[in-house]
């Protein structure tokens, strides 16, 4: 019997795919150069899994972002969202689709309409599902309490409330749209700590309750712990290393993946920070960008969730 | 009543009270709107009125001058059709705002709905409608005004021209402007359309009109109010100046302008009065709408340093 629900626990199917990535590629053409953003990217989003891209500032983990929402559009490769396409789907139907990605800004400053009210931000996500409910403003209330603001705030204006009570309220429209994925780019990172570690437990409750997915990107390796179901390393516009979250913290196998583990300052290391092998790995992941500044397009399984691209 | 209190508890009305150029010039300018759109009360005669003018009593001096043929109808003297100045005046001062408020409005609606699509869609429709504002800029507001009224009058003759001086002047003038608006408009919503709650409203999935006229234009509504000011006094005076070449308000409807051309041709007789009063009324009102563009714009653009 134990044995059954062993098996049971063991062979237990995964989720379906949510979004799949294939191979996407962008780059950005200025004056005199070419910057490869994104440089063929590939993973897959399952249902009600939190998937995490940590990276360095500038690594092209928003321009995956953007390009899931469609607010860029791909140059190459192809991004599925429960199997369709989503560059075929022409402008109108594009409109349609919309409230099934949302997403929820770094800047709680810059995300909310300053001259809108918030009963009218969260209307105007309400009355984008595909189902609108009957009574618009009942639903606005509902939204706003069960990110955990009051319904009297529904009449104030945005410049009324606090970094981390804007961040809620952005939240709260994006789930207002009754979406598939939420896209978190760093909704942490503007917020102080106290903050920060609240607007987590929301998500994670949000999460449970509604059962969507997270693309949730961060650089903030100890929010990404707390977080994600798995996780890819980006650097230079490749993911360089991908596993599951466990995999990941306990084994890093990439040089930029331990580099980035070294150079998280926790209060144990803090005094050994300038260790000696931040300077190795700072040196070989150089040395890559040196060479040929491609990483090969070989991957090297280290268990059947779990790998990394090889150094040349 | 609420409406009232938030006015009154705003700090643009905190500001305004902590400013006396702001109470001076809106005190001015409110006095001289109310004493031209409130005319038919206050004025001494209606100059509209054919019954009540008389030639005879044409050129009359104002009655401090102490000269013989004062009378004393007439506070500020009379024109050369021997129409009290006073109300004359009153009555051309709303013929005046009538036009450079309309004028504005026009232009304003003319130039932010260009400006917002061109800022909004980019690429070669802004490029086209930019360029034209270019062209539309190129030739002066003045050399539209005189070669549209011009045919105008040519065609239809100075009867039909009379009867739609106003609304012509109107169009003629707001169309001459648009350029400005819709360059200001354009640069605000260019800055605006890449901020995030903007592709947060495209993530919703809203249709294009309602981001740019719901969520861009009214971020952008700050400067266009700035240059709303300086435009309506320019638009007076567009206006003022047109009528002073014989190309504005007919003398029958006259304007501040028309009243300092029809004094004009008496000054070197003595008769300075016909051009001097209603030349004082056009400097006062102008000033007044500029110096509350002025406070305006440095209140909501307080990054600009104050000599």
């Amino acid at each position: 019997m134990l044995e059954l629900q062993m098996r049971e626990q063991n062979s237990h199917p995964k989720p379906p795919l949510l979004l799949e990535i294939k191979n996407i590629c962008k780059s950005f053409v200025s004056k005199n150069s070419v910057i490869k953003a994104v440089d063929r990217v590939s993973f897959n989003i399952h249902k009600g899994e939190t998937y995490a891209l940590v990276g360095e500032s500038g690594c092209g983990k928003t321009t995956t972002g953007r390009m899931i929402l469609r607010l860029l559009d791909v140059d190459k490769g192809q991004i599925l969202f429960e199997g369709i396409p989503i560059s075929g789907l022409t402008k109108r139907q594009l409109r349609k689709k919309r409230h099934t990605i949302q997403i929820i800004f770094q800047n709680p400053y810059g995300s909310l309409n300053p001259r809108m009210k918030i009963s009218t931000l969260l209307a105007e996500a309400i009355v984008s599902r595909a189902e609108k409910p009957s009574h618009i403003r009942a639903e606005a209330e509902r939204l706003l309490q069960s990110v955990g603001l009051g319904k009297e705030n529904l009449d104030k204006y945005p410049h009324e409330f606090s970094g981390g009570q804007r961040q809620r309220i952005c939240i709260a429209r994006a789930i207002a749209t009754h979406p598939k994925l939420i896209i978190c780019d760093e909704p942490v990172s503007a917020l102080d700590l106290l903050v920060q570690a609240q607007i987590l437990c929301l998500l994670q409750k949000l999460q449970k309750e509604y059962g969507f997915s997270y693309l949730f990107i961060s650089h903030d390796l100890s929010v990404v712990r707390y977080m994600s179901d798995r996780i890819g390393v980006m650097y230079n516009g490749r993911i360089v290393e991908e596993g599951t979250r466990d995999e990941i913290f306990k084994n890093p196998q990439h040089s930029y993946t331990r580099l980035l583990f070294a150079s998280l300052p926790t209060l144990k290391n803090a005094d050994a920070f300038a260790a000696a092998h931040i300077q190795k790995d700072t040196e070989t992941c150089q040395k890559v960008l040196r060479q040929g500044k491609e990483h090969s397009n070989q991957k090297v399984e280290v268990s059947p969730t779990h790998y990394l691209l090889a150094d040349q | 009543m609420r409406f009232f209190k938030k006015i009154t508890g705003s700090n643009l009305f905190y500001n305004f009270l902590r400013d006396p150029m702001a109470i001076g010039s809106a005190t001015v300018l409110l006095f001289l709107i109310v004493a031209s759109f409130g005319a038919p009360l206050f004025a001494p005669h209606n100059p509209y009125d054919q019954t009540t003018i008389d030639i005879m009593d044409a050129e009359l001096p104002p009655i401090w001058t102490g000269a013989a043929d004062a009378d004393s109808r007439f506070l500020l003297g009379t024109d050369p059709q021997g129409r009290g100045m006073l109300s004359t005046m009153l009555y051309g001062m709303r013929v005046s705002v009538l036009i450079g408020v309309g004028a504005v409005v026009l232009q304003s609606l003319i130039g932010i709905i260009i400006g917002l699509i061109a800022g909004y869609k980019g690429g070669r429709l802004e490029a086209l409608l930019m360029r034209l504002a270019d062209v539309q800029l190129s030739f002066s507001t003045y050399m539209v005004a005189i070669f549209i009224s011009a045919v105008f009058q040519g065609i239809f003759g100075m009867g039909v021209y009379s009867d739609y001086a106003l609304g012509l002047l109107i169009l003629v003038i707001g169309f001459a402007e648009w350029p400005q608006y819709a360059r200001t408009v354009r640069a605000s919503v260019m800055a605006e359309k890449n901020k995030e709650y903007v592709e947060a409203a495209r993530v919703i999935g809203l249709p294009q009109w309602r981001i740019m006229f719901r969520h861009i234009l009214p971020n952008t509504m700050t400067p266009v109010l700035v240059i709303s000011t300086v435009q309506v006094a320019n638009a007076i005076m567009s206006e003022a100046a047109l009528s002073f070449i014989g190309l504005g308000m007919p003398p029958s409807q006259p304007s501040l302008g028309s009243l300092i051309k029809s004094g004009f041709d008496y000054i070197a007789s003595g008769s300075w009065w016909i051009s001097l009063f209603p030349g004082i009324a056009l400097v006062v009102l102008i000033l007044s709408i500029n110096l509350l563009g002025d406070w305006l714009r440095d209140y909501l653009n307080p990054k600009l340093y104050k000599d």
